[in-house]
């Protein structure tokens, strides 16, 4: 007659190994869907980059363009700061800087000149969002792949 | 003393000057800031959660014009507490307190 104990270690270790390999698919597949909120953050990182350089360099000064501007970068800001993407840990002088270099000159009416495309401001622009999904790129890689 | 950015003063502030719209950075330093730096209290709580869209322009003309305006950077500093969602906008404004004329 088989021992009883016997089935139960079976099925004990059965268990296991299914809570083993349960747990280490639910951890790659949520590490798989920060990096894919990672890369979409970067892709609205662009995306701000392009709509500021051409509110920046329109023939016209353009308040609902302006407006826009504003709430992109803080939506982008506020998403880097929590949950997931806040594991990244991303500094703070990265956030300030894109959104100084987006929005602190030639934002308003009163300042606004259209920019040349090898402006100072053009420049700063795209250094501030290539640093900064560059940051995200690396310290993802350090830490989720 | 308690300044709600959002909702004393608007839910979208921008602008720099008088010129740039009702709810522009100058008008909230000197209808605001200003009138409360004169006040009773030592401790002035500024509730930044309510406003939206914040860009630097706004921020920068609101309080790095009020070093321009004479105030000590070190007065604000130490009378100012700030609310917010965001740390990265307390620490640019306290930027524009320390180095007001750095870029603009």
């Amino acid at each position: 007659m088989e021992n009883p104990w016997t089935n139960a270690v079976t099925w004990l270790m059965v268990f296991i190994g299914w809570a083993v390999v349960h747990r280490a698919t639910l951890i790659r597949d949520r590490r798989k869907e920060k990096r894919e909120i990672s890369m979409q953050i970067c892709k609205d990182i662009a995306d701000l980059q392009t709509a500021a350089i051409d509110f920046h360099t329109a023939s016209q000064f353009d308040a609902r363009k302006s407006a826009d501007l504003g709430q992109q970068v803080e939506r982008i800001i506020l998403r880097l700061q929590k949950s997931p993407l806040g594991e990244l840990e991303i500094p703070l002088q990265n956030l300030i800087r894109l959104r100084r270099k987006t929005t602190l000159l030639n934002i308003d009416a009163s300042n606004f000149s259209s920019q040349p495309a090898g402006s100072q401001i053009i420049f700063d622009i795209r250094n501030a969002a290539t640093d900064l999904i560059i940051c995200i790129e690396d310290t993802r890689e350090r830490i989720w792949e | 003393m308690k300044i709600n950015l959002g909702k004393q003063f608007g839910r979208y502030p921008a602008g720099r000057y008088l010129a740039d719209g009702p709810f522009n950075g100058q008008k909230f330093r000197e209808e605001f800031l200003i009138p409360a730096l004169k006040g009773p209290d030592d401790e002035i709580e500024i509730d930044l959660s309510d406003a939206r869209g914040l860009k630097s322009s706004f921020l920068e003309e609101s309080f790095g014009g009020l070093v321009r305006a004479g105030y000590e950077a070190d007065e604000l500093i130490r009378r100012f507490k700030f609310i917010s969602r965001d740390p990265s906008l307390v620490e640019e404004i306290l930027e524009y307190i320390r180095n007001q004329d750095q870029d603009f």
